[in-house]
């Protein structure tokens, strides 16, 4: 059965003086998933993540929003199933942290204002009391911002960068607050950050846009079967490769050369250097190979620019 | 809607502008009663023959001395520019507030400043000008109209600077863009005022009215100089509330937000 999706766009694209910030990007974010969106700066993800909360009109192409197209008059009502920070948190700075977060439940409709203790305590600005937002650090901004996108319990949240600003601790509070939100209330989420390392902690899918244009959409299994670790090995010759693979009891692996393979295995260097021995290969050079998601994303985008 | 009022109520009311405001327009104009007060107590016996006594009248066609514009366009400016600074009307956006009911909730925030505004300059024209000057010879007519023609004024100017306000954005853009048209706005209406005598034919009088009317600037100097169009100016009046509403809120409901 296909998944349900909650965000769906169709050769989406926004032009700014005929120069594409956004290309003909189709992506797909199912119910329940965490979607990493990267992207280098300009590459087009705050515009996108703008376009589809309504705050600019697209270009050309279009959107589907809990399965309401974009073109539906009413298509604004389906966004009070969100919550949302795209590039700075709402934070009105002569309000306490409360204050803030009461007027959010009075623009939402939200009556009941118990939840906002609850929320407080979530982000951990609890101890705030008096404290007006304009003395508040950046980090703890941005803490209140995600607070209010939760208040009228949205089902989708899209956080633009929603780490920024914040200390080591925070951005492992965050991550796991997020994490929480999606185990636990099933909410999907939609985050950008330039914290590649971050992002792959947290997110259960990838999208990756370049230049306005979605190079490649990918699940965090593939993700994980492409950036898994893995051995090159320079050898003599590859005749009897083979064997000794079939020997040390290693499927996956592939022969690069006439004298070099690549080996998705963790195995002591010396075992491998003795099962080519006995298969009469010499071991001449070995080179560690550990993608992670960066190397992936930078891979990827010298990919596409070829 | 609802929602969004209460909302930019409850913003409103923790906000220092709007008791600043109201207080100052308030000061204004008992210390415009207190010198009115000064100037007949010490005007001579001969001068104030010839001239007349002043009336609570009088003081109620002076009171429209165009604060209440000027208050309006420093409400609007700081409520609603303060709102996208801040990012409260992206997120309203965001999570689903219609834009025309944002720009609705904000049209009705800002006039109800702007008539507090109002209704505190008439507070002390009725209860000084009561105290002070009496009402003698006063239609109670002509003052109703009179202080119903400068409510839909109060309510136009809250409208119009709505408008600028939610279309550019930006507090020192808005602020300038506001207090320039009042400016411009008052100018042409004195020059027009004394081309009028000089020119002294019946087709410049109308030209000169009919602007009056048209514009909420031209509307206080006609009210100051004693129009009795009250009705005239009011339906104007309602018309750009109206055209606020209905077509100035078209440009918000487009425009890309930051």
């Amino acid at each position: 059965m296909e998944q349900e999706s909650v965000l769906r766009t169709f050769s989406l694209t926004k032009l700014y003086g005929g120069v594409p910030a956004v290309d003909h990007v189709s992506m797909n974010i199912g119910r329940g998933e965490i979607y990493g969106f990267v992207g280098r700066n300009g590459a087009g993800k705050t515009t996108l993540m703008r376009m589809v909360g309504g705050l600019i009109r697209k270009s050309g192409g279009g959107f589907e929003l809990f399965g309401c197209p974009d073109a539906d008059p009413k298509e604004y009502l389906v966004r009070r199933r969100l919550g949302a920070i795209i590039e700075a948190p709402a934070v009105y700075p002569s309000f306490t942290a409360y204050q803030n977060l009461e007027m959010q439940c009075l623009a939402g409709g939200v009556t009941d204002t118990s939840v906002i203790p609850r929320l407080l305590e979530r982000v951990g600005l609890a101890y705030t009391g008096k404290k007006k937002a304009k003395d508040f650090s950046l980090g703890m901004r941005q803490r209140l911002g995600i607070a209010a996108a939760l208040v009228g319990k949205p089902e989708f949240l899209i956080l633009d960068e929603p780490v920024n600003g914040l200390d080591p601790q925070g951005i492992v509070e965050v991550r796991e607050l997020l994490k929480s939100l999606n185990r636990e209330e099933g909410i999907t989420v939609f985050v950008s950050s330039h914290i590649l390392g971050e992002l792959s902690k947290l997110a259960t899918k990838f999208g990756f846009i370049e230049r306005g244009r979605l190079l490649q959409e990918i699940s965090a299994s593939e993700l994980e079967h492409a950036c898994r670790k893995s051995v090159t090995l320079y050898v003599d010759k590859i005749a009897g490769f083979a064997d000794a693979m079939r020997a040390l009891g290693v499927k996956d692996y592939r022969v690069i050369s006439a004298n070099s393979a690549e080996v998705f295995a963790e195995l002591p260097v010396s075992a491998l250097a003795f099962a080519l021995r006995d298969a009469g290969i010499d071991l001449l050079r070995v080179i560690e190979n550990d993608v992670d998601l960066e190397r992936y994303f930078i891979d990827l985008v010298g990919r596409s620019a070829q | 809607m609802n929602h969004l009022l209460k909302a930019d109520f409850y913003r409103l009311f923790r906000s220092k502008f709007y008791y600043i405001l109201v207080g100052v327009a308030f000061l204004l104009a008992v210390l415009t009663f207190a010198l009115y007060m000064a100037i007949v107590r010490f005007a001579s016996a001969e001068a104030q023959l010839q001239i007349g006594a002043m009336t609570a009248e009088d003081f109620q066609k002076f009171s429209f001395d165009g604060t209440v514009g000027y208050c309006a366009a420093i409400a609007a400016a700081i409520f609603i520019c303060g709102d996208y600074a801040g990012g409260g009307i992206r997120n309203k956006v965001l999570t689903g507030c219609g834009r025309k009911d944002i720009y609705l909730s904000k049209l009705v925030a800002v006039t109800f400043v702007s008539v507090c505004v109002y209704l505190a300059t008439q507070l002390v024209v009725f209860v000084c000008g009561s105290i002070g000057f009496g009402w003698e010879g006063a239609s109670a007519y002509d003052v109703a109209s009179r202080f119903a023609a400068g409510l839909f004024l109060a309510a136009a100017s809250g409208a119009v600077f709505t408008a600028i306000s939610m279309l550019s954005e930006k507090l020192s853009l808005s602020l300038i863009v506001s207090i320039v048209l009042l400016f411009t706005l008052s100018l042409v209406m004195s020059l027009l005022t004394v081309a009028q005598v000089y020119f002294g034919s019946k087709a410049f009088d109308w030209f000169v009215r009919v602007f009056g009317w048209l514009t909420p600037m031209g509307q206080v100097t006609l009210l100051m100089g004693g129009s009795h169009d009250y009705w005239i100016m009011s339906a104007f009046s309602c018309a750009w509330i109206l055209l606020s509403v209905f077509v100035f809120s078209r440009g918000f409901q487009r425009r890309d937000l930051k």
